[in-house]
C-alpha cells in the first residue's frame, strides 16, 4: 500500500514538474487526484467590515444560524467569523440561552421526523431511526 | 450615570396587565433612585427554550436604563425578591439601540 501511495505520488510530482513552465497552475488541480478540490474561497468574517451587521443577544434568528443543530456553538473555522467577532458572538449565545431565548441543548430530533408516537403504517420495515443527521454535524 | 439594558422574565401565569404593573413598579425604583428609564418593551408572553421554576412561557420585558449603579442594584435586588420574576439580567451598553438607529440616519 505504502509503495503504490509513493510512486502514484512520484507521478504527480513529475506531473507538476511539466506544468511548472506553463505558467500558474488552476486553483483546483492540486486535489485532483484525491478527487476533492483542495481549495475553496475563503469566506469573509460576516461580522466585520463596514456596514456589518451587529451581534446582539437578543436577536434570537440570526445567532441560531451559528449553532449546531444540538444547540452547540459552531467553530469559527467552519463559519469564518474572524476570532474577535467569534468570542462577541459566543458572548451574545451565551446570554440568549441564559434568558431562555434559545436551548442549551437541543436532544429530541428535529419536528419533521418526530411526529406522532405510533409509526406510519409500512414503516416498520424501514430502520426505525438514522442519527446520520446528528453525526455528521457533531463531527 | 451608565446606560443599562435589563431583560426580565415574568411568571407566565401572570395576565399582560399585571406585568405591565410589574415593570411599572420596577420602573419606579429606577427614577426614585435618580435614573432615568430611556425606554420600556413589552416584548409579550414568549415561549422559553427550556423550562424555569415549571413555567413553560413567560412575559419578556425589557428595560433601557440611563441610572446610577445603587439604583440599578435595588431594582435587582427588588427582582430576585420577587416571586413573579424568574430571571433577569442587566448588561451594560454604549448606545441605546434605539438611539443608535437614528444616529445612522441622521450620518
Amino acid at each position: 500500500m505504502a509503495f503504490d501511495r509513493n510512486a502514484s505520488r512520484g507521478e504527480g510530482r513529475s506531473d507538476r514538474g511539466d506544468r511548472a513552465p506553463r505558467g500558474d497552475r488552476p486553483e483546483r488541480s492540486e486535489g485532483a487526484e484525491g478527487g476533492a478540490p483542495f481549495f475553496r474561497r475563503r469566506k469573509t468574517c460576516p461580522f466585520s467590515g463596514p456596514n456589518a451587521q451587529k451581534i446582539d443577544w437578543k436577536d434570537v434568528k440570526t445567532l441560531s444560524r451559528y449553532i449546531s443543530e444540538r444547540g452547540k456553538i459552531m467553530p469559527a473555522r467552519i463559519t469564518a467569523v474572524c476570532t474577535k467577532k467569534q468570542r462577541e458572538l459566543a458572548q451574545a449565545i451565551k446570554r440568549a440561552r441564559y434568558m431562555a431565548l434559545m436551548p442549551y441543548v437541543r436532544d429530541e430530533l428535529p419536528p419533521q421526523r418526530n411526529f406522532g408516537d405510533r409509526p406510519e403504517r409500512g414503516s416498520f420495515d424501514r430502520a426505525p431511526r438514522s442519527f446520520d443527521n446528528n453525526e455528521k454535524v457533531e463531527g | 450615570m451608565a446606560k443599562y439594558e435589563t431583560v426580565f422574565i415574568a411568571r407566565q401565569d401572570l395576565s399582560p396587565a399585571q406585568v405591565e404593573q410589574l415593570a411599572e413598579r420596577l420602573g419606579k425604583i429606577i427614577t426614585d433612585n435618580g435614573g432615568k428609564v430611556h425606554k420600556t418593551d413589552h416584548w409579550g408572553l414568549k415561549t422559553l427554550a427550556y423550562r424555569i421554576n415549571k413555567n413553560r412561557k413567560g412575559h419578556y420585558v425589557l428595560f433601557e436604563l440611563d441610572t446610577p449603579a445603587p439604583a440599578l442594584h435595588e431594582m435587582e435586588r427588588q427582582m430576585r425578591l420577587s416571586e413573579d420574576v424568574l430571571r433577569h439580567m442587566s448588561i451594560v451598553i454604549e448606545e441605546f439601540a434605539s438611539e443608535d438607529k437614528s444616529k445612522k440616519e441622521a450620518a
